[in-house]
Parts: structure tokens; sequence; C-alpha cells
């Protein structure tokens, strides 16, 4: 039963997925399934912070090394909670300004700096990565040089511009294609085997 | 006397012709019809004015939908046709469009009436190719899982990063050093995170097998609960149930980079031997891969976001490019089920590939009707 | 296998520590800053159409008044992409408060909602567009999809309230444009997927030209969407912002002259104030505010010069390290 259900609801509601893309008298039942989708997602919320507290209490408990990011983990979640929380119902209180400044002021800035962070990983992954070890690679290698001269291009450079156009249009586009159609039918086979529930071990066991 | 008659016809024709005519070049034509392919919700007025602006500045419309008061729009003279959809949510609402012309003088005139009744479809012939396709995908997957069934060999090719699994998780337990699984960033309904935990399942299994400490940070809630179901039942299967505990996989954090920086700081600090990076990657890819590679760990990555492969490829030891990643269970299994879906996947790519080639040559030869029936949405 | 001698020139370039790397690509990238280098580049086709699009789209409503079309955007991004993607949406609001189109926007993402609304209130603060009436911002577009499809039929059944608290039933601009019919263009700013379901959506279903705004890692996989006019615009990353708000303020200067910041010193002098809700924006500038708003005309062209030092910088070390690789094998194979 614990296996059979599971498959039973998803080759129902894939059938009726597929179904209601065919019916259009049937739009009505898709609206009610996307709704479902969005209860289930708010329930998300709390499974998932209940997943985060329990990670972390057993960390503390069991004196773990790291055990002061779990304590960095807590104070964070509760404050913006609270300050949130109230200042939602109190927005004319100071609580409301202290969440505005520590989204604006701490927030913005930590996410920002983490995605920064890319600039310096891309220098050192292409280092070194773009080696000319076959000539295949040396393709990559020449092909990546024009792109990044072409698009910061200016004065003497213009040239790489016209360059990075084709090399974008061209192979970029033909290539991302090939990979696309690839990916296509493999989505589409994806959920044809689990539909069908021939591909069963995302619900744990196979056998 | 009957030439006479055919005369008198023949006079009166020639007299009344222009009146209907000028019936017929009335300041504007118009009809109404009901939006095909939808459930109803929309019905759709065609509206092509005939006299100039000059004559004609402006039309009325007076719509009624179904119970709803009468509804007033303006509409300017443009000189060119116009569609307006008008929305009734529902089938089965009648419509009605009362058209007048205002004259340049403020005058009204009434130019007539158009109805029509909304009616929803019972098939959407715009979905009518892709669903074809999709019965002979199942045609052909049904055909090769039956000869997959009945002890056919089939054969697939070597994928490099899938074979190096075992020998990346031995050398994690050779170091005794642990094991990362990340399953991607996206959610549930990605299916390249379905893909990535019918991955993690063997693997789990294979670490409880040796022994090897094992994480599985995760980024969104529904997938923490399916994950740690996965691990529970392979470490089940693998023998070791009091090796389990709920905490191998968790929710790292919700947001991108919030998840992101968890995820390296954790690596930086447990010194991770092997990371694996399965599933749906958008930015933060890169961020993951790289620190991985700091810390000196094999990293096995594999995702369909194209945008994300080339990151992949430079800063990781083995990449699945796209549809490997679906492959992965079918290979690492070598379940004769899923190896038919794959040899039937690879049947439908055979036929698109024969029907580009196709279609790019009569295309370059002037023939256009086999690329135009397939950009054309109905057949 | 001969032992390698780590004392050798092309040994010691091949392992260069990473935090050399890192502290020099630092330096690459904060010394342009400081200096304020600006560097102006030239405009790709992908992003002249957006800009072609816009201009047809005033044209348009300027033949038809009666029946003006607005345009739509969504900022599908963070706080992480902002330093990216702000300059595109600034440029476009611009571009469309220049030239009176109307503004219907939300964000898809919770992170985004407050940078989104800021955003538009900045600019439009910088054109006198008055809210409710030139330009909306709806809240959070969520769920994603159901979102989509309501703006399809009517937008105002699914945000009841936008996001300062008003009845969308009582927005002005809400009244006439409430669903794609009179969206001319729809523009998604994102660093994630949400622009390919943009082209699912509102293109596949409803037929509407989609603009894209996205990060320069993920803008390759967008150039098949390109050549199949599902997408007809693509700004990519810096460089993209970069030439969309060089064309902008080409049109600015040309309708409002070349001295900016006259024409802020002077916007509100003499306008009927009442129609401003301070609650948006307070209509007159401070001088640190025509500051900040003349040196927002050029966030974008500001970043390429960083950009620019950093990828002569990669280059520079791709070379290096190519050198060595190739010294090492000539000298293994001796």
């Amino acid at each position: 039963m614990k296996r059979t259900l599971p498959l039973f609801l998803a080759f129902f509601f894939g059938i009726i997925g597929i179904i209601v893309q065919m019916v259009p008298a049937l739009k009505g039942l898709m609206d009610t399934m996307l709704d479902w989708m969005a209860i289930i997602a708010a329930f998300a919320l709390a499974v998932g912070i209940s997943s985060l507290t329990r990670h972390h209490m057993t960390k503390i408990r069991r004196k773990h090394k790291d055990i002061f990011f779990s304590y960095v983990t807590f104070i964070a979640m509760f404050f913006m909670t609270i300050i949130g929380l109230v200042g939602y119902f109190r927005p004319e209180g100071a609580l409301q300004g202290l969440f505005e400044n520590m989204y604006n002021y701490v927030r913005v800035p930590l996410d920002a700096s983490m995605f920064a962070l890319l600039a310096f990983y891309i220098t050192s992954a292409a280092y070194r990565a773009f080696r000319a070890r076959t000539w295949l690679a040396t393709v990559l290698l020449l092909a990546g040089v024009i792109v990044m001269i072409g698009r910061v291009a200016f004065g003497p450079f213009i040239i790489f511009n016209d360059i990075t156009a084709w090399i974008m249009k061209v192979p970029t586009t033909a290539a991302m294609r090939a990979v696309n159609v690839g990916i296509g039918l493999g989505i589409v086979a994806t959920s044809i085997k689990i539909v069908l529930g021939i591909e069963r071990s995302y619900l744990g066991g196979g056998e | 006397m009957k030439k006479k008659v055919f005369v008198l016809i023949g006079c009166a024709l020639f007299f009344f012709l222009p009146l209907i005519f000028a019936q017929e070049s009335a300041p504007a034509e118009f009809f109404l019809r009901d939006t095909p392919n939808n459930a109803g919700e929309q019905v759709e007025l065609t509206f092509r004015p005939l006299a100039s602006p000059e004559e004609v500045p402006e039309f009325l419309l007076n719509i009624t939908i179904g119970e709803k008061p009468v509804r007033v729009r303006r509409l300017v003279n443009a000189g060119k046709p116009v569609i307006l959809p008008l929305i009734t949510h529902q089938a089965g609402v009648p419509v009605k469009v009362e058209v007048q012309g205002v004259l340049p003088d403020g005058s009204l005139t009434d130019l007539g009436a158009v109805d029509v009744v909304s009616k929803g479809e019972w098939l959407n012939m715009n979905s009518m190719k892709a669903f074809i396709l999709g019965l002979l995908f199942i045609g052909l997957i049904i055909f090769y899982v039956g000869r997959a069934k009945r002890g056919q060999d089939l054969f697939i090719r070597k994928i490099p990063g899938l074979e190096a699994i075992d020998d990346a998780l031995g050398r994690a337990t050779e170091m005794g050093r642990p094991v990362f699984y990340i399953p991607g960033t996206s959610s549930m309904a990605d299916v390249a995170t379905l893909a990535s935990l019918n991955i993690l399942r063997p693997v789990a299994r294979q670490v409880a097998k040796y022994e090897t400490p094992f994480s599985v940070p995760v980024k969104d809630p529904i997938v923490v609960s399916v994950a740690q179901d996965v691990v529970k039942e392979a470490y089940m299967a693998a023998g070791r149930p009091d090796l389990y505990e709920d905490g191998i996989a968790y929710l790292a954090s919700m947001g991108q980079f919030d998840y992101s920086g968890a995820v390296s700081g954790s690596m930086v600090r447990e010194k991770p031997a092997t990371v694996f990076l399965l599933g749906m990657f958008y930015a933060e890819s890169l961020i993951l891969a790289e620190t991985a590679n700091s810390v000196g760990a094999i990293q096995i990555a594999g995702t369909d976001a194209s945008s994300q492969l080339p990151f992949f490829i430079a800063a990781c030891d083995y990449t699945l490019i796209g549809e490997e990643l679906y492959a992965a269970s079918a290979y690492m299994s070598r379940e004769p089920l899923l190896l038919g879906t794959l040899k039937a996947q690879d049947i439908l790519k055979g036929i698109l590939l024969v029907i580009f080639v196709l279609a790019v040559i009569f295309q370059l030869l002037g023939v256009d009707f086999i690329m135009d029936s397939f950009l054309n949405p109905q057949w | 296998m001969m032992t390698k001698d780590k004392n050798v020139w092309y040994e010691k370039l091949l392992n260069i520590p990473k935090q050399v790397i890192y502290v020099i690509m630092f330096f690459v990238v904060a010394l342009p800053v400081l200096f304020k280098m600006q560097i102006s580049t030239y405009v790709t086709d992908e992003v002249q159409r957006i800009y072609d699009h816009m201009e047809q789209l005033y044209q348009y409503n300027e033949e038809n008044p009666e029946n003006k079309k607005a345009i739509f955007i969504a900022f599908d991004y963070d706080p992480a992409t902002m330093a990216e993607l702000d300059p595109m949406a600034f440029a476009t609001l611009r571009h469309a408060f220049l030239r009176g189109i109307p503004v219907i926007a939300w964000a898809g993402l919770p992170t985004g909602v407050d940078l989104g609304e800021q955003d538009m209130h900045l600019i439009a603060k910088d054109y006198g567009a008055v809210y409710g009436q030139d330009y909306v911002f709806l809240g959070y577009g969520y769920p994603f999809v159901q979102a989509i499809i309501a703006l399809a039929t009517d937008v105002k059944t699914f945000f009841a309230s936008d996001k300062a608290g008003n009845d969308t039933r009582e927005l002005p601009l809400l009244k006439d444009i409430y669903n794609f019919n009179r969206i001319g263009l729809v523009f998604s700013m994102s660093g994630t997927s949400y622009p390919e379901s943009w082209v699912t959506y509102a293109n596949g279903l409803y037929g509407k030209m989609v603009v894209t705004g996205s990060t320069a890692v993920s803008a390759a996989k967008y150039y098949p969407f390109l050549q199949t006019n599902q997408m007809v615009g693509l700004m990519g990353g810096l460089k993209g912002a970069a030439e969309y708000e060089q064309l902008v303020e080409k049109l600015e200067k040309k309708l409002n002259g070349s001295d900016t910041r006259s024409y802020l010193e002077t916007l509100y002098d003499g306008k009927d104030l009442i129609r401003y809700n301070t609650a948006y924006y307070t209509p007159e500038f401070t001088p640190e505010e025509i500051q900040l708003s003349l040196a927002r005309r050029s966030t974008a062209r500001q970043g390429m010069a960083p950009q620019a030092t950093a990828h002569f910088y990669v280059i520079i070390l791709i070379i290096i390290g190519n050198i060595a690789y190739f010294a090492r094998m000539r000298n293994s194979k001796k």
C-alpha cells in the first residue's frame, strides 16, 4: 500500500495533466489543481523550517564543533521573523524600519557579495581549465578569448564584436539547440516513466 | 413575353444593384465568433472599418456579455482592422455587440448588431501534434520495454561520469572523509530534480555499505522530505539502518545564495572527498563547484541547465551533459524496463533528426510544406 | 613517470596559488571603480530591436490615444543579481516614461518585491510620472503560472490590491489596461529560468512579444529563442544594459535637452503638485538626489570598465597558463 498509493496518484494526476492540456473544456480542473499546488507549497514552508530546526538542534545537542553557526542560524531566523511580524502589524513602529534596514543593508549586500564571488571563481576555473590540450580544447579556448574581448570591445578591438556576434548566433545557438532537443526528449521520457510507474526510485525503494 | 420579363428583371437589377452595393459598403464590417481551442472563456469581435476616418471618426460598441449591464466602448477609426477579445469567463454565455458610428457632427448611426454564444471545445487542436508525438513515444517505449523484458540485450554506451561514481565513493572511504550530494537547487516540479533523486538512491546505498559519512544539503523543503525517504530506504536496502539518521538530508537554506554560502561553508569545514552536483542549477553552480575543487574533492556534476554546463565542464572532474542525467538511473541499475525507455528515446531522437535533415534539404530546394506543417500549430 | 621539479619557472606558473589570483582580481576590478573609468560600447542587434519595438509602441500610442498600449515588466530578480539587472530595469523604465508608455509591473520572486517597487518610484520621479495613472506596481506575482494566466483575463481579479495597498479597481490605469490585449511588450528581467516560462505562456499561449533581460551567465541559452522570434530582444548582462542605457540617454537628450541637471532642477516648477502622492515620492529634488540621479544614468557603463579590465586579466592568465603548459610539455618530451 505504501508504494501502490503514490504510484497510483502519480499515474492518475499525470494522465489528468495530459488530458487537461488536450481538452480546453476542463480548464477549471487545471485551475483547481494549481490551487492545490499553492496550498502544498505553503505547507512546504513548515516542513522546511522543521527540517532546518531539527538539523541544527541535533548539532547543538551533540556539541558539534561548528555549533557556533547553528546559533547564528537560530538567532537570525527568530530575529527576522519577530521584527517582520511585529512590523507588519504595527507599520508605524520602529521595528518595521528595522526590518527594512536589515533587508536593505544586511541581506542585499550579503546576497550581492555571494554573487560577486563568481568573478573570482570564474578566474581560477578559467585559468585551470583553458589549456590547449587537444585541438577541441584549443577551439574552445580561442572562442572564449574572442567572446571575452568582444563583450567589452572598444576602439581597436571593435572587430571582435562582429566575430562575437557570429559565434553567439551561429555555433552557440546550434549547439544549444542540440543539447535542448536531447534534454526535451529526456524530460518527456522521464515524465512518461514516472506516470507509467516504470521509474520508481524517487519513491525510495525500487523493488 | 418571356423576353420582356427578362429584360425587365435585367433593368430592375441594373437599377437596384448600386443600392445593394451601397448597403454592402457600410461604414464597417464586423462579426463575432467563439474563440477556438479554449474552454469558452472568450469570444472575438473582428472589426474592419470601411469608411475613412474623415467620414466616421469613431465607432461605439455596446457590448452585452451575459447578464452584465451594457458596456460602451469607444473605438477610434484608425483605418485598420482590430480583433477584440471579449472575456466571458465560461462557456454558454451569450454575447451581443451593437455597433454605432459617430459622424463628424456628433450624431449616431446604427450599424447593426451581432451575437454569439461562447462555447468550450472538447479538443484543443493546437496540442494535437504534441499529442500524436506523445502517443508515438509511448508506443515506442512499450515496444522496447517488451523486447528488453524478453531478455534481449540492449547496448548502452559508456558514460565516464557514471563509471567514475564507484571510484569516487571508494576514494572517500579510503580517505575517511565525507561524501556530499547536492540534488540541484530547484523544486520537485523540475524533472532534473527527480532524475537526481533517482541517482541518489544507488549512491546512498553504496555509501551505507562503505560506512562513509554522508551529507545531502537541500534547498527545497519538499525535496528534503523525499530525499530523506530515498536515503533511508537505501540505507535499509544496504542492511545498515543503524547508520541512518534524519539529519543526513537536511534543508540548508531556501534562498539561492544563502544556500550556496551555507553549503560552501560546510564544504570548507568538513572537507568532503567527493561532491556530487546533480540536478537543476542556476548561477550558484560555479560557487559550489569551485569550492569543492578548492577543498580537493572529486566533483561529479550533471545538469540540464544549458547555461550552467560550461561552468561545470570547466570546474569539475566529470560532467553529465543534459540528457545523460536522465539516462543515469537506467545506466546504473541496468533494469530492462529503464533501458527500454532509453532505447525508445534514442529511436525518437533518430526520427526527429531525419525530419530535421529532410526539412533543411527541402527548404533549400524551395519546397516549404514540411517546414510549414511543423510551424503551423494545427494539422 | 618523471618527477616534477617544483622550482622550474613553468611549474611555478602552473601552480599560482588561488589566493594570489584572487587578490590581483580584486584590484583589477576595484581600481576602475575607484577612478570612475567609463567606456562606451557599440549596440548589438538584439538590444536595438528592443529599442525599436518600444518606439513602435510609442508610435501606436500616438495614433491611438484612446486605445493606448502598456508594457509589462516582471522584476524576476533578487538583490543578488541587481548589479546586472537594475540598470536594465532603469533604462526600460526611462524609455517608457520618456515616451509616455504606461507601465504595469510585478515581482516574480519574494525578495524582488521591495526592489521592484523602489526602482519604479525612483525612475518615475525623474519624469514626473504619476502612480496609478502612468505606472502601477502590483506586488508579488505568486503562484507564477496562475499570475500569468490572470494577465490573460483580468489581472484585477488576481491582485485585489497593489503592493501599496490600493484597491486595484480604483486605479485609473487598470480601468482600461488590465490584460494582455492592451500590453504591447512583456519584459522579464531575471537570473533564473523565468524568462523561459514567459515565453511558454505569454508568447506561446497568448502571442505576446517577450523581451528578456538576463545575467551574463544565463544569456547564452536565450539565443535560440531570439532566432525563432519567441523573444524579440535580449539584454545580456551589464553589456546589454549599457547598450540600452546609451540608446535611452541619446533619446533623453533629444527630448529634454542636453542639460539633464537643469531639466531635473526645474522639472516640478509650476506643476500641480497635488497629483503626486508623497507616499511614493516627493515631487522635488535635493542636490544630492540630482547627483545620484545623474550617476544612475550611467550605472551600467561604469560597470563596463571593471568588466573590461577583468576580461583582459583572465585572458592574460589564460595566455600565461598556456605558455607554461607548452613549456612543460616540451620539457617532458626531451
